[in-house]
């Protein structure tokens, strides 16, 4: 039994948290919105590492086969499973039959679906209509607990919300950690722009227009690393998680880790204003949202717990 | 020139371009070799760029400027192989 993609919608695929080596033919470079991916992992109960499913700007449909407890983060779409309306950030348990069918989406494009016991795939990671979705069922303790507190209700009256979520995806201004072979003049340039997102090439790269930016071509050959920022035709270009292994086109800095997020659930016609900081602003940065990351998921395991410990009493 | 690239990322960049087998030397000495922070490396014409956990060296050293600890690990893997800087 499994999960069925009943329709793909417009890029569907089996993502894991960090690149991974794997069979030729299946691209496991990473989840673009690392926390969302681990976010929806730490609600049903799994490791945050485990696999989920990615889906892009118009999610898929998603049949069933048997009682599965799921939870969805990233993007907040409306999503509906029968008469049901199915919320971002919260925990569900569907029943054999039971579609999960998105709708809009009113605020970001990509959406992390993931599966209490985890989930893989037997050919490509990238899924098309009518693919299956092999679910592993390494259930521990807590699952079986979950099974039981949700077969009443199906859901729980809690989720993760918008409001806890703010400081990490709602500013539009991104951090850009400077190189010190950059004229401070580029730096100056780019900050006093704002950027309209013009289109994404979609998991390689985020297509910035403004006004031109000047930078000198010197002929090196950058490698091309998530969150690298490359000045072609005098814009913008933001490498995200497939992006090329190496590009020649001027390399004005990098957007550090913590701001990957927020910057992949951004839609063309967005807006983007650069804050250029040194490394250690970044690595300070970077301390702060990893504590934050460690409460937030450290309130999810206690506010199960506690549900857990009423449901038994 | 080495700089932090990003958070989580050195970069050592020369402007002489490395041969293929220059490059590939490199690959198969990182590979081959033990590293404590150090835990990808990517080779271009120009520029090696090693991958590191910020978080894992700020946690071990107490510090929130994991910075130069990761680029003295760099130099010493580049002075290894004979590179001058």
């Amino acid at each position: 039994m499994s999960l069925i993609i009943q329709e793909s919608g417009l890029l569907t695929i089996l993502q894991t948290l960090d690149r991974e080596d794997s069979a030729k033919g299946n691209e496991y470079n990473g989840a673009c919105d690392r926390l969302a991916h681990q976010l929806a992992n730490q609600l049903v109960g799994n490791n945050p590492d485990q696999p989920t499913i990615e889906m892009t700007l118009r999610p898929g449909v998603i049949k069933f086969t048997e009682p599965t407890i799921a939870a969805f983060s990233g993007a907040e779409f409306k999503a509906k499973s029968g008469n049901r309306n199915i919320y971002v950030n919260r925990i569900y348990l569907f029943d054999r039959g039971d579609e999960l069918v998105f709708g809009e989406s009113t605020r970001g494009n990509r959406v992390y679906l993931a599966v209490a016991g985890g989930i893989k795939v037997e050919g490509s990671n990238i899924l098309s209509s009518g693919d299956e979705v092999v679910m592993c069922r390494n259930y521990t303790a807590q699952h079986d607990e979950l099974f039981n507190m949700l077969k009443q209700q199906h859901e729980v009256n809690w989720g993760v919300d918008t409001y806890a979520l703010v400081e990490v995806y709602l500013s539009d201004t991104y951090h850009l950690v400077k190189r010190p072979d950059i004229p401070d003049a580029v730096y100056a340039a780019i900050e006093a722009e704002e950027y309209t997102v013009r289109n994404e090439k979609y998991r390689v790269a985020l297509y910035l227009e403004g006004d031109a930016v000047e930078v000198p071509d010197t002929g090196i050959e950058h490698p091309g690393i998530k969150g690298g920022v490359y000045i072609a035709d005098g814009q913008p270009v933001l490498a995200l998680n497939d992006f090329n292994a190496y590009t020649t086109a001027p390399h004005v800095g990098t957007i550090p880790s913590y701001h990957m997020h927020k910057l992949v659930q951004k839609r063309p016609g967005s807006k983007i204003r650069f804050k250029c900081v040194e490394a250690d602003d970044a690595h300070a940065n970077l301390y702060a949202h990893h504590l934050w990351k460690k409460s937030l998921f450290k309130a999810i395991d206690y506010k199960l717990s506690k549900e857990l410990i009423k449901e038994k009493m | 020139m080495i700089f932090a690239n990003g958070d989580c990322h050195i970069t050592y960049q020369q402007q002489e371009p490395l041969s293929p087998a220059r490059r590939e030397d490199l690959e198969q000495s990182f590979q081959d070799g033990t590293h404590i922070y150090l835990l990808d490396m990517v080779a271009t014409g120009n520029t090696l760029t090693f991958y590191y956990s910020p978080i894992k060296v700020m946690e071990e050293h107490n510090t929130i400027e994991p910075g130069d600890i990761v680029i003295e690990e760099v130099r010493e893997f580049l002075t290894g192989m004979e590179f001058s800087i």
